[in-house]
């Protein structure tokens, strides 16, 4: 018998589905007796986890952010969403190199999960990258330092370099902006990139 | 006729992981005033330049600090000021970006500031005797007329 899955910080639902199951099998079993133990052990379990939750830092930073949210006049009863949209970053390790695709927003917050990624490759031991941007419609400077200090890693020794695939424009013309258009190899799509390699 | 107004302030804990929320809420305030693309893009990019540097610079990551945007249309001119009670903060002491150097000289530093001058027609550093730190930057003639926009 297959057992649900739940999200970690949803463990009220779950035990409220533990109960039920308990509920039919203690019916079956030995009635309702062992039903009542299953469900005073389940709540305690929710109650740990109710605390556990609380001590989360992560959750503690969520709560913080939302409680201060936004004062919007004249439109205060049309609140906006605070939540940052996620940047999704997926590493694919090819023969010649690896490719980072990425889609959505680079903004400040999201440059360290760029430099998390590339750190990762480096970590590896491999040197040569292609950053595949054909999903980016923002950056900050903070992309363009990580894209600085990765690049001269990767250039070290000649061992390997970051070329970049498929830019908006807007994003071409932050790179041109910055003067760091002479500095990079810029292909129009991520196949001419990793065969650049 | 008046003018037409609108006001929207957003206050963060001066952490890096708060900046998204910045972003989202520039984006939204762009879509409410119906910005064209590219404006939207220029004072997205100048604002998620001037949160960083006050969060980074002025407020050292304190998580006990605040930093407050608020944006502010007057008529077709759109202003955002970004507050702290951080480090006083000299904007003639910061580093140029050096567009010539070499790689190996280059860190990308500097150019948080520049894109900002770049992107809007005005930027003003200021420091009030209180000890709180303002950046001011408006964009001018960018909003349109239009009979929805909120007034006050």
């Amino acid at each position: 018998m297959c057992s649900p899955m739940y999200p970690s910080d949803d463990r009220s639902v779950a035990s409220i589905h533990i109960i039920h199951v308990a509920a039919t099998c203690g019916k079956n079993i030995r009635g309702h007796i062992s039903f009542l133990y299953f469900a005073a052990y389940c709540g305690i379990i929710r109650a740990l986890g109710v605390i556990g939750s609380l001590q989360n830092p992560e959750h503690l930073e969520n709560r913080c952010t939302t409680h201060k949210g936004i004062r919007k006049t004249p439109h205060e009863e049309e609140p906006m969403e605070t939540q940052a949209r996620k940047l999704e970053i997926v590493t694919t390790e090819l023969k010649r190199c690896d490719l980072v695709k990425f889609d959505g927003r680079i903004d400040s917050s999201a440059a360290p999960k760029v430099e998390e990624a590339l750190k990762a490759i480096i970590d590896a031991g491999r040197y040569r990258i292609v950053l595949d941007m054909s999903g980016v419609d923002f950056t900050s400077s903070a992309f363009l330092r990580v894209l600085i200090k990765y690049m001269k890693v990767c250039k070290r020794w000649n061992r390997g370099d970051v070329r970049l695939a498929a830019l908006q424009q807007r994003i071409a013309d932050v790179l041109d902006l910055a003067g760091l258009t002479p500095l990079f190899k810029i292909f129009e799509d991520d196949t001419l990139a990793v065969g650049s390699f | 006729m008046a003018q037409q107004r609108g006001r929207w302030e957003l206050t963060i804990d001066a952490r890096q992981s708060s900046l998204g929320a910045v972003a989202d809420f520039i984006e939204e305030m762009c879509d409410t005033l119906d910005l064209d693309e590219d404006t939207a893009f220029a004072v997205r990019l100048a604002t998620d330049e001037a949160c960083q540097n006050a969060v980074e610079h002025s407020c050292h990551f304190a998580e006990d600090r605040e930093v407050t945007v608020s944006c502010e249309q007057v008529g077709s001119d759109l202003a955002i000021t970004i507050r702290d009670r951080g480090e006083p903060f000299d904007p003639t002491k910061a580093r140029p970006p050096r567009f010539d150097a070499p790689l190996d000289e280059r860190n990308g530093g500097g150019l948080g500031i520049y894109f900002m001058r770049q992107m809007m027609d005005e930027v003003r550093f200021d420091r009030a005797p209180d000890g709180v730190n303002s950046v001011t930057m408006v964009k001018r003639g960018v909003v349109a007329s239009r009979e929805r926009h909120p007034t006050h």
